[in-house]
């Protein structure tokens, strides 16, 4: 009887713990509006110019995407400029952080805790040097979590996001960069696997989805963003579309005309309506943003290229706001040798998974690379046929003006940051290999930290930007 | 990029799809595609929005919106 009684409560003890393990639930939005929540334009920027405009993008990769980055954020403070007439660093001229995976730990530490980045005892303790992977692996083996595990709305990702809200970001939620309003700007990407694109964490986002970002841990997004396939189950958040009086902005509708004017802004409005239907897609899984985008720069080329976003440089530029503007792209993208064509057999499943759930992530990062050259080429070429017509004009028709103004002067710098640019070959074949993982040796970190500045320094961009930030 | 300068008697805003993007007269760029041209508040202007395809434009030659104009009874 007392047996029973024992394996009864047992049984009522699992059933209650499983029944009430589930995902945090993003919160409702009670009304839209577009002044407010974790925007680009509600954050200010003390000691920080407009018209020095950097972003910087953090790839994906682990552990080895977190260190390359923090050195890239090293270097940057370590860097005195003379800009307006004033002494500062580089590091306080950030504005935009666009961050993926690996990359996302870094990025959002700096925006939540700024100079703690650089404390030893703190981000090196609780994350780079640190085992996380090893943690996750034990939280598995935890028969507590077997039973969180149970309930069909707490996944994997789940117990990574607790830790990471615990253990790294100490419960701090999107409130908390709303409440500091100062720059960097992050954008935290996921990927949402029904549309294949990108996923934000910025209250632009969730005016879609009528939430309300304020209420969402930082780490959930961090999760959301390093949430590798296969490893973790998708994370989750509540669609509440259609109950905050939402409005579309007016590029969306225009954009909806582009089918063959522009196929891009097209698609961009044909994704965020996607969202709009009420009840069509009430929750929204999410994935590594590696699977949309591995270097996090597709984000900042839409506000690059387009008069869409509330931060769209193009407007920036036109109002003569901007005058440099830098774009650091920090890719730890690795090309591990393998042995499968060595072979006449086929790799295995386990191999084929591994290839399915990374290629993919890397694929397009050079095309994005050389969208983001390209942007800039056309810039200055355009710039460039306005400056030679004018003289031409000049010299055979001297009375005569331009119809029309030039653009305000701007100046771009597109830097990349990757292991290719190594030059010794030795070097680069160890960086190439490195293994992507949430725990790398002490010495390998190490070595992580120092090749990004050492990169950067051997970058002719570079140099150009800071001889021009000492006059 | 494309390129566009809207027209008008006096320096006002111009908005791209409700959002500032520059000011009358001045060379603005311009991503590609449909966008609804105005010159926010005052509304003292006709008409109120006007709509484009922007495209195949270049700095030397951009597209030149001469639409706006005072509201009768403006001066």
């Amino acid at each position: 009887m007392r047996n029973c009684l024992h394996t009864g409560l047992a049984a009522l003890f699992i059933f209650v713990l499983s029944s009430c393990a589930t995902y945090p639930v993003n919160p409702p939005l009670a009304r839209y509006n577009p002044q407010s929540g974790y925007r680009f334009e509600n954050l200010k920027a003390p000691g920080n110019s407009d018209s020095l405009f950097v972003i910087l993008t953090f790839s994906g990769g682990g552990t080895r995407a977190a260190a390359l980055s923090y050195g890239i954020l090293e270097k940057l403070r370590n860097t005195k400029i003379r800009w307006e007439g004033e002494e500062r660093r580089l590091l306080d001229e950030v504005d935009v952080i666009s961050s993926v995976s690996g990359g996302s730990f870094t990025a959002a530490y700096y925006g939540l805790f700024h100079e703690g980045l650089f404390d030893p005892e703190k981000f090196q303790k609780v994350f780079l040097y640190r085992n996380i992977e090893g943690e996750l692996v034990a939280s598995l083996f935890n028969p507590i979590n077997w039973l969180r595990l149970a309930s069909p709305t707490f996944g994997r990702i789940e117990l990574a996001a607790d830790l990471y809200d615990q253990e790294i970001f100490r419960e701090k939620s999107f409130s908390d960069l709303v409440n500091q309003g100062r720059r960097p700007f992050l954008m935290i990407n996921a990927t949402d696997i029904t549309m294949g694109s990108q996923f934000t964490f910025a209250q632009d986002q969730f005016d879609l989805l009528c939430s309300d970002l304020s209420g969402v841990r930082v780490a959930r997004a961090v999760a959301a963003s390093s949430n590798f396939p296969v490893a973790f189950t998708p994370l989750i958040m509540n669609n509440y579309a259609g109950t905050c009086q939402y409005q579309e902005p007016a590029w969306m509708e225009e954009a909806s005309k582009d089918v063959v004017a522009n196929p891009p802004r097209f698609n961009r409005a044909r994704i965020a309506r996607s969202y709009l239907k009420s009840g069509r897609r009430e929750y929204i899984h999410l994935l590594d943003g590696g699977v949309a985008d591995n270097i996090g720069l597709r984000g900042p080329m839409v506000a690059l290229g387009s008069n869409d976003l509330s931060w769209s440089l193009p407007n920036k530029i036109s109002s003569g706001k901007v005058k440099k503007l830098v774009v650091i792209v920090v890719d730890a993208r690795t090309n591990p040798k393998t042995e499968i064509d060595q072979k006449p057999s086929g790799p295995g499943l386990t191999t084929i998974l591994e290839i399915v759930s990374t290629v993919p992530l890397g694929n397009y990062s050079f095309d994005t690379v050389q969208s983001l050259l390209d942007t800039f080429n056309q810039w200055r070429n355009d710039r460039d046929a306005y400056t030679a017509c004018k003289g031409i004009l000049g010299r055979q028709c001297p009375a005569a003006n331009m119809p029309t103004k030039p653009l305000p002067p701007i100046e771009t710098y597109g830097i990349y940051v990757g292991f290719d640019q190594i030059k010794d070959a030795k070097e680069r074949d160890d960086f190439l290999n490195l293994p992507t993982t949430f725990h790398l040796p002490a010495n390998d970190v190490d070595r992580l930290r120092e090749i990004g500045p050492k990169i950067l320094d051997e970058s002719e961009d570079f140099q150009n930007l800071i001889k021009g930030l000492k006059d | 990029m494309e390129y566009v300068v809207v027209s008008y008697l006096t320096e006002r805003d111009v908005r791209i799809d409700r959002q500032v993007a520059g000011k009358t007269n001045d060379t603005l760029m311009v991503e590609r595609g449909h966008h609804l041209f105005d010159l926010g508040d005052p509304q003292d202007y006709q008409p109120l929005s006007v709509e484009r395809n922007v495209q195949n434009t270049t700095l030397v030659s951009p597209l030149l919106i001469n639409d706006f104009h005072p509201s009768r009874g403006v001066a």
